[in-house]
């Protein structure tokens, strides 16, 4: 018998049974699903989420502060700035100048004086206070480790809207599950200039709270677009001898946020920022472990994956042990007219062999479905919170590996069943004895 | 091909059954193609299109409130937190001795260098105190309203006082000079209770509704 026989053979027979054929096919496809997709998943949260943030994303963001660097700085995420250096723009242009920086984002903070109508828990009014407020390019957002709990951030350019952080909430006594409550509430907010007579003149601007945030791009209160920050300064800048009398900061930009060509490269950068003179923090040592858990992760459910895979084995076996004892006659038949042990051995295996096929390819497809599935679902909130999205790949070893493995172990499984079915004597098995 | 027992069943369901699993398969395809892409977080749009606001208070120390502790409760505090939309700017370029010679000199540049698009203006104690002649409070308002309405800024003029009979003579010309320029007037009447948050609110209430913010 070729194989061609054989496999015709085995199609025939398949479909003469539909129902336990979809039953075992349905079996080994919701396994390879279930592998598939876990895998890709894993795969995708190892590979395409570190590096999509590594190449434009928080993760590979170095925080430069407008400060001499600590000389041990480089071998902590948070070390310690050193003495105050201006932060100008020729020392922005000289770290973006460096080869492995994809982007320089200027980060500048100013303190305003702010009044709130908020009351606090026990109902009091909340007393005017200063606070720092940080301005950034709100068109680079994405690349700035700024996650949303509440509402949105404000519009790029916005003279209007603020967001902030959990700071304000306990200054209002309120929780961070509290945050909506205070979206959508107004407060003024005003830089000082001082005039004659040593007083100090306000410049207020009525803000809406839009969002709050739960991490600072520096520290302060209030995240808004940078046109709010330079209008305050300019406005304190322009008083009677205004950076003595309101200790305004003297350098340019309060910090800068760079982010470098991939994860790879955030020790090597960090370090030549920090040749150049000031003090940076870097997540290197969070990142590290965030990669460790990962890839735990990805080994527990690749065996849970195979778990599945394994059981759906012992269906397919259970499936053909059954078919040999329903076939007896069959392949006493088959035997009788001279069908040899490894034709009917050849049979049942390629048999085995569609199943796990058919099986692999849809669980295969289904699996890659369902990740695309779980895929959108973590774009629709990535876009919510104005993050980068993960763009979700199969990888070609995933669906190699889904069918293949879903082949080879449905060959394994029929196997022992083939094995019997080939050594059945002819008399025996054409009496059905 | 060696004979076997022909198929006793009919082919038709199995057929059927082989096309819907191929018709599954080419759906999950195409769902797998169509799912490929990831999302990306669109950049929010620019706003503000429109200038903003900007609100400036010109006056004395009835503006300036600086006899007063609670700056959340001045008028003009009020009028900018109670009254007018996220955004707008307010500085009160009111001065303690403030007159309206003070205001047309000092205040009126500073209105000028904020581009400012409404302007209270309250001259009264510190004009009445060293007792400014009638004629000239009257010529320096006018000056002053239509200067800022020159540059396109809605002027509302602020007065106080209860009198029985005629007002004395500068709350009369803060009317004139309304009349005369087209300035609204906001008529306060007793602000016996100004230093009272009840009165600062009473007065931003009737300036927001003038400035036609209310």
């Amino acid at each position: 018998m070729s194989w061609r026989d054989a496999i015709a053979l085995a199609v025939k027979t398949v479909r003469r049974r539909p129902g336990r054929a979809v039953l075992t096919v349905l079996a080994v496809t919701l396994a390879a699903s279930l592998l598939t997709a876990l895998l890709t998943i894993s795969t995708t949260a190892e590979t395409r989420v570190l590096n999509q943030l590594s190449s434009g994303g928080p993760l590979a963001g170095i925080k430069v502060a407008a400060a001499e660097p600590d000389p041990g700085q480089v071998d902590q995420d948070n070390a310690s700035p050193g003495d105050p250096k201006s932060l100008d723009d020729a020392a922005l242009q000289r770290i973006q100048d460096l080869p492995d920086v994809r982007e320089v984002i200027p980060i500048v903070s100013t303190r305003m004086f702010v009044i709130t109508r908020a009351r606090d828990k026990d109902d009091h009014r909340i007393a005017p206070f200063p606070e720092d407020v940080v301005g950034v390019d709100l068109t680079k957002i994405n690349q700035l480790p700024i996650t949303l709990t509440a509402g949105r951030l404000p519009t790029p350019g916005s003279l209007s809207e603020v967001a902030v952080t959990q700071g304000y909430l306990e200054r209002l006594g309120l929780e961070r599950l509290d945050a909506p409550q205070v979206v959508g509430t107004a407060l003024e907010m005003a830089s000082g200039q001082v005039v004659p007579n040593e007083r100090v003149r306000g410049r207020w601007t009525k803000f809406t709270i839009v969002g709050v945030v739960a991490q600072e791009a520096s520290n302060g209160q209030f995240l808004a677009s940078t046109e709010v920050v330079d209008q305050a300064r300019d406005w304190a800048s322009a008083g009677i001898d205004a950076s003595r009398a309101l200790d305004l900061p003297t350098s340019p930009y309060t910090g800068l946020f760079v982010v470098a060509r991939g994860i790879d490269n955030v020790s090597k950068v960090r370090a030549q920022i920090t040749a150049i003179g000031y003090s940076t923090a870097a997540p290197e040592n969070l990142l590290a472990s965030v990669r460790r858990y990962l890839r735990v992760v990805e080994i527990v459910l690749s065996a849970v994956g195979l778990i599945a895979l394994v059981v759906a084995a012992l269906g397919i076996s259970n499936a053909m042990l059954a078919a040999v004892r329903e076939r007896r006659r069959e392949i006493g038949v088959l035997k009788a007219i001279g069908a040899r042990d490894r034709d009917v051995y050849r049979v049942f295996l390629v048999e085995a062999g569609t199943l796990g096929f058919l099986g692999g390819v849809l669980g295969t497809a289904l699996g890659w479905l369902i990740a695309a599935m779980v895929g959108r679902v973590v774009n629709g909130y990535l876009a919510a919170q104005r993050l980068v999205g993960v763009q979700l790949t199969l990888p070609w070893m995933v669906v190699v590996g889904g069918i293949v493995g879903s082949t080879v172990l449905a060959l394994l499984a029929g196997t022992l069943p083939a094995v019997r079915a080939a050594r059945l004597p002819a008399r025996e098995a054409v009496s059905g004895t | 091909m060696l004979g076997v027992r022909p198929a006793t069943r009919s082919a038709r369901p199995t057929t059927t059954m082989l096309r819907m699993m191929l018709a599954l398969l080419l759906v999950l395809v195409a769902g797998c193609s169509s799912g490929s892409s990831g999302a990306t977080s669109e950049a929010p749009p620019a706003t503000d299109p429109s200038p903003p606001l900007v609100y400036v208070a010109m006056g004395g120390i009835e503006t300036l409130n600086s006899d007063r502790d609670d700056l959340p409760d001045n008028w003009p505090q009020i009028v900018l937190a109670e009254h007018l939309p996220a955004g707008a700017v307010y500085v009160n370029l009111a001065t303690e001795g403030g007159t309206v010679k003070s205001g047309l000199d000092g205040q009126l540049p500073e209105a000028r260098d904020l581009h400012a698009t409404v302007a209270t203006i309250w001259f009264e104690s510190a004009d009445l105190r060293l007792g400014t002649a009638t004629r000239v409070y009257h010529d320096e308002l006018a000056t002053l309203v239509e200067d800022l309405q020159a540059d396109g800024v809605k002027v509302v003029l602020v007065r106080s006082g209860v009198w029985i009979g005629d007002p004395p003579p500068l709350p009369a010309t803060v009317a004139v000079v309304a009349g005369d320029t087209g300035a609204t007037l906001v008529d306060l009447g007793d602000i016996s209770d100004r230093n009272d948050d009840a009165g600062q609110r009473r007065i931003a209430t009737q300036v927001a509704a003038a400035i036609g913010a209310g």
